[in-house]
């Protein structure tokens, strides 16, 4: 079996506008690139038969965090000028290294479970798989312990984000 | 002829092209010029004024004084516009100033696509795509209109501008959430009715409110009409806010901002926002049909209308044509009813249209949702 | 469903066509006859002091930290639609306890005035308003 060819062009494009996100020095246009690879993923969530997580993904991903981002580079709004220096060479050489190693942490044991699993490949599940009510299901009945401790998680990050946003306004 | 029409008809590529160019057609390329024409001749009825009424409809002119006069001034407008000159201003951000009303219309014209604008025609259902995630494809596309104007009032590098988009982005995110918590309340109200549960497939919404009544009115449950009632009302303030509309068009107030987040738009770019606007107006206003006023169907009432809506749902193309006739008649009246507040009420501080969105409707919706949950759970049986 | 994807592309590029078109038909009718005067930036007739690039007041960054909050709210709130008839008291639990803790949160952030849009203004013209929390500002 080849290679899907929508799946194929989503995540190339994922890939693209995510270097462009991260070697944009505007960083208005860094949200642009990430608003184009948001888009992307959640088209690669469709080929893999998770259409749920693909809307959820651009609800909440584009909806809210990139709007968040946006806010705060709006609220900044850095002049040209007082962008920080281009790092140096090396610098972007051990960045880009480090980076490599944290795919690399969670890329291996994914392709190693993967062969153990089903011999290499990772299949898309089958349309019921990706459904809304799959998802409750599991949501709401073998995850419901973590599912309540994540409103905690979220609860703490309102009080984290309010207290830190009151700092730098004061 | 028949035969030949029926062949060309069998293929589903051809039956989906045809449902493309009926849904941007004559949601998007039509039913937009009559709302503006619409919009300016109530606006200066209800101001005592007479309006644009010389421009008359090419060859068909006023058909004899049956049509008001003006009908084809959208049309007059849409060739000047084309012919202006397009002044984009030198401190501008190009890609992102082409971007921005891109963004705005490209949104609310596919949000349209999952909407069932009739029953069926031959058994072909009159919905662009049948989505599994149904809804939740409008609400996600919907998300992604707020780039739009973040970016246009950005791009241009003017303050009027900028406030103006700034403003429109913050207020649309506050409204989307008393909007996103309504459309789950009667979701979750529509599903407390049916054996099969709660669904996100809004034709089968439009087929249940066929069945055993409208949204609005508890889907049949009469434990529900507070909840009908009230989450429609909570969508429709919410939809006028993030349509921009008066009395919430604080990003685009002229007193104060010009014309907000396109002061430095002209020309084409221009007609774009404008178009925007109304597509997301008629998106919204055919959201809440499907969602709340039972889409193509008529009111059951108790079962008495039951057989006319077997009838809409019959297949043959009189019945489909007269399913889309009524679901675009509920459109219409939303946007008369959107258009007359407009010219009616004033125009809030943004402290009052924060107050609104934060502390007044989302409370609301936020009750509505336990209300409709608790009375579910109970009218489904209580135990698991 | 691989094919009303389809028709939703299709749909995508005819509206995308439809724009680009209109915007290049506009490119070859309209005049083009740009001055420094006309480009300049539009603002009360005066010359414009500054760039409109200017830095954005804190509010709406805490605007869209809870709207972020209340949006995963949403997302998860959607399954729980489609399956509270199956659970019925168990889910009705479950979800009331998980709306409570973020209750719990949006209720801190309303207390605390994080929400009133004027609070510094006010503070200049008449001073805390009664109940109004203590800032360091």
């Amino acid at each position: 079996m080849g290679i899907d060819p929508v799946f194929a062009l989503a995540a190339a494009v994922s890939v693209v506008s995510g270097l462009m996100t991260v070697t944009r020095r505007n960083p208005v246009y860094s949200a642009v690139w990430m608003l184009a690879c948001f888009i992307a993923l959640a088209v690669v969530y469709l080929r893999l038969d998770a259409p749920f997580l693909a809307a959820m993904h651009v609800l909440v991903y584009t909806g809210a965090i990139l709007v968040l981002f946006l806010f705060v580079i709006m609220l900044l709004n850095l002049k040209p000028e007082e962008f920080p220096p281009e790092p140096s060479l090396p610098a972007k050489g051990v960045c880009a290294l480090l980076c490599l190693g944290l795919f690399g942490l969670l890329a291996v044991p994914m392709w190693f479970a993967a062969v153990e699993l089903q011999g290499g490949t990772i299949d898309a599940k089958g349309p019921a798989f990706g459904g809304v009510e799959y998802v409750g299901e599991a949501l709401f009945g073998p995850y419901a312990l973590p599912f309540e401790l994540m409103s905690v998680l979220i609860m703490v990050a309102i009080f984290g984000g309010v207290v830190l946003a009151r700092r730098k306004a004061a | 002829m028949h035969n030949l029409l029926e062949t060309v008809f069998s293929h589903p590529a051809v039956r989906g092209g045809a449902k493309i160019a009926f849904c941007i057609g004559f949601f998007v390329l039509a039913l937009v010029p009559l709302l503006v024409i619409l919009e300016r001749r109530i606006s200066a009825f209800m101001q005592n004024r007479v309006g644009p009424d010389r421009v008359n409809l090419p060859f068909i002119n006023r058909l004899g004084g049956i049509l008001p006069g003006g009908l084809a001034q959208p049309l007059a407008d849409a060739i000047k516009l084309l012919f202006k000159e397009d002044i984009i201003p030198s401190g501008a951000d190009k890609f992102l100033y082409l971007a921005g009303p891109v963004l705005v219309l490209v949104p609310p014209a596919l949000g349209m696509i999952v909407i069932p604008f009739g029953s069926n025609i031959g058994g072909e259902p009159l919905q662009v795509a049948h989505l599994g995630v149904g809804i939740l494809f409008t609400m996600s596309v919907l998300s992604v209109a707020v780039y739009g104007l973040a970016f246009g009032g950005w791009a241009s590098n003017n303050k009027w501008s900028l406030i103006g988009g700034m403003r429109a982005s913050a207020q649309l995110v506050s409204y989307e959430l008393s909007l996103g918590l309504s459309i789950l309340a009667v979701l979750m109200l529509s599903g407390a009715m049916d054996p099969k549960g709660g669904t996100v497939d809004p034709r089968e919404l439009v087929q249940r409110q066929a069945d055993h009544g409208w949204n609005i009115f508890g889907g049949g449950n009469p434990w529900l009409l507070p909840a009908g009632l009230g989450g429609f009302l909570l969508f429709f303030i919410s939809a006028l806010a993030e349509n921009n509309r008066l009395p919430f068009d604080l990003p685009e107030c002229e007193a104060e901002l010009v014309g907000g987040y396109h002061t430095e738009y002209s020309s084409m770019k221009f007609s774009l926002f404008m178009m925007g606007e109304f597509v997301g107006m008629i998106l919204m206003c055919s959201l809440m049909v499907t969602l709340f006023l039972g889409g193509w169907s008529l009111p059951p009432l108790f079962g008495a209308l039951n057989g006319a809506n077997e009838w809409l749902a019959g297949g043959s193309i009189l019945q489909g044509l007269v399913s889309v006739g009524i679901f675009v008649s509920k459109v219409m009246v939303l946007l008369l009813l959107y258009i007359a507040i407009r010219w009616t009420l004033p125009r809030f501080k943004y402290t009052q249209l924060m107050d609104l969105g934060w502390k007044r409707l989302l409370p609301l919706a936020l009750a509505n949702i336990a209300y409709v949950a608790v009375v579910g759970v109970a009218a489904s049986g209580g135990q698991p | 469903m691989l094919f009303e994807w389809a028709n939703v592309l299709v749909y995508l590029l005819v509206s995308i066509f439809f724009i680009l078109g209109s915007l290049t038909l506009g490119r070859i009718l309209r005049p083009h006859r740009p001055t420094p005067e006309k480009l300049s930036t539009y603002e009360c007739g005066e010359e414009a002091i500054g760039t409109a690039w200017i830095q954005f007041n804190v509010r709406f960054y805490i605007i869209a930290l809870i709207f972020l909050i209340f949006d995963v709210e949403i997302a998860v709130l959607f399954p729980w639609t489609t399956i509270f008839k199956e659970f019925k008291l168990l889910a009705l639990l479950e979800i009331l306890l998980f709306v409570g803790i973020l209750v719990v949160g949006f209720a801190y952030v309303w207390v605390k005035g994080d929400l009133e849009w004027l609070k510094s203004i006010g503070e200049v013209k008449t001073g805390p308003a009664p109940g109004a929390p203590e800032r360091a500002d």
